[in-house]
């Protein structure tokens, strides 16, 4: 007859209680699978304003090389800087870092993705790059970031953000239509 | 009397009226300084504007029940005013700081959804300081007479 030391025989029991422990759990508990939600995407007023200011960027672009000017180059810098602020503010909502941010490559800036946008991103329609069609789409975005400033439900996460950014972007379009007309 | 729920609210309300008092005495210093007549008009009509501006957010504070702060007995501009460019830099220096004071003022309606009065008043406030900034850098610095964050 087989010799079995005590320590063995302590060890195989214990981890035959275990096994038996754990197969006991594994059949009586049921089991909750996670369904993956969605993480919450940014406002559509958010990046339908994005869309509009590479529209209206296209459109300075398109104004500057046909008639190059110091003066466009300024205003279209704010836009720039508007986009670029919009782009981070979105950044704070998971759902549009996730869809911007794959598997941890750099978020594309979104200057670069402005200047590199087709003419109508976002699929509104393209401006053209003359004064009188900027002023029209700057009125336009400065209207709608006003109407959005003033309108910004106090419960999203990011209004303490978005209420002033909104509002300011809004002023410096309204400058900008003083400029352009 | 103010209540923990309006105190942004009324701290917001008491920096714009600061700075409609700074810039009502600031005008009144500028214009003695601008030797154009198209300048001192716009001045007039500037310091007009915040003189209106600063009866009704004291009027404002008051009805909420607290005390308007009162306007100090001078105001320094960050560089002493002895001629027109520098009269002109401290007109912008004051719609600016007028721009900075609603901008603070829409941030302190952020967290509330029956503010939408305030936020009209204090966006159509922030814009009128981008404006009328935009009149004085256009002196200062033509090629760029606009900035991206009025207030910011």
């Amino acid at each position: 007859m087989a010799q079995i030391s005590r320590r063995a025989l302590l060890g195989s029991t214990v981890i035959a209680i275990a096994a038996a422990t754990g197969a006991a759990l594994g059949t009586s508990k049921s089991v909750h699978h996670k369904i993956a939600v969605p993480p919450p995407q940014p406002p559509s007023a958010l990046t339908d304003a994005l869309a509009a200011q590479r529209r209206l960027l296209a459109g300075y672009d398109a104004a500057i090389a046909a008639s190059p000017s110091a003066l466009l180059s300024a205003l279209r810098a704010d836009i720039a800087s508007h986009a670029e602020a919009l782009g981070a503010l979105l950044e704070n909502y998971p759902g549009w870092r996730l869809a911007h941010n794959v598997a941890g490559t750099p978020v594309p800036s979104t200057l670069a993705s402005a200047t590199s946008a087709p003419a109508t991103p976002g699929g509104g329609q393209a401006v053209a790059g003359t004064v009188v069609a900027l002023a029209s789409a700057s009125s336009a975005l400065e209207s709608r970031l006003a109407t959005e400033c003033v309108q910004w439900p106090a419960t999203d996460r990011n209004a303490a953000a978005a209420v002033p950014l909104l509002g300011s972007m809004s002023a410096c379009l309204s400058a900008h239509l003083t400029v352009l007309r | 009397m103010t209540t923990p729920s309006t105190a942004p609210t009324m701290d917001a309300l008491q920096r714009v009226l600061a700075a409609h008092h700074q810039a009502v005495f600031a005008y009144s210093v500028i214009g003695v300084h601008l030797d154009d007549a198209e300048q001192v008009a716009h001045a007039r009509s500037f310091q007009q504007a915040h003189r209106d501006a600063r009866d009704v957010t004291a009027g404002q504070v008051a009805a909420l029940g607290a005390t308007p702060v009162p306007a100090a007995a001078s105001y320094q501009p960050n560089e002493h005013v002895t001629d027109a460019a520098t009269a002109q830099r401290w007109a912008l220096q004051v719609e600016q700081d007028a721009a900075a004071a609603y901008r603070y003022q829409l941030l302190s309606t952020a967290a509330s959804d029956s503010a939408t009065q305030t936020r009209k008043s204090a966006l159509a406030g922030l814009r009128g300081g981008a404006e009328n900034s935009l009149y004085w850098r256009a002196l200062l610095t033509p090629a760029t007479p606009t900035v991206p964050f009025p207030g910011g």
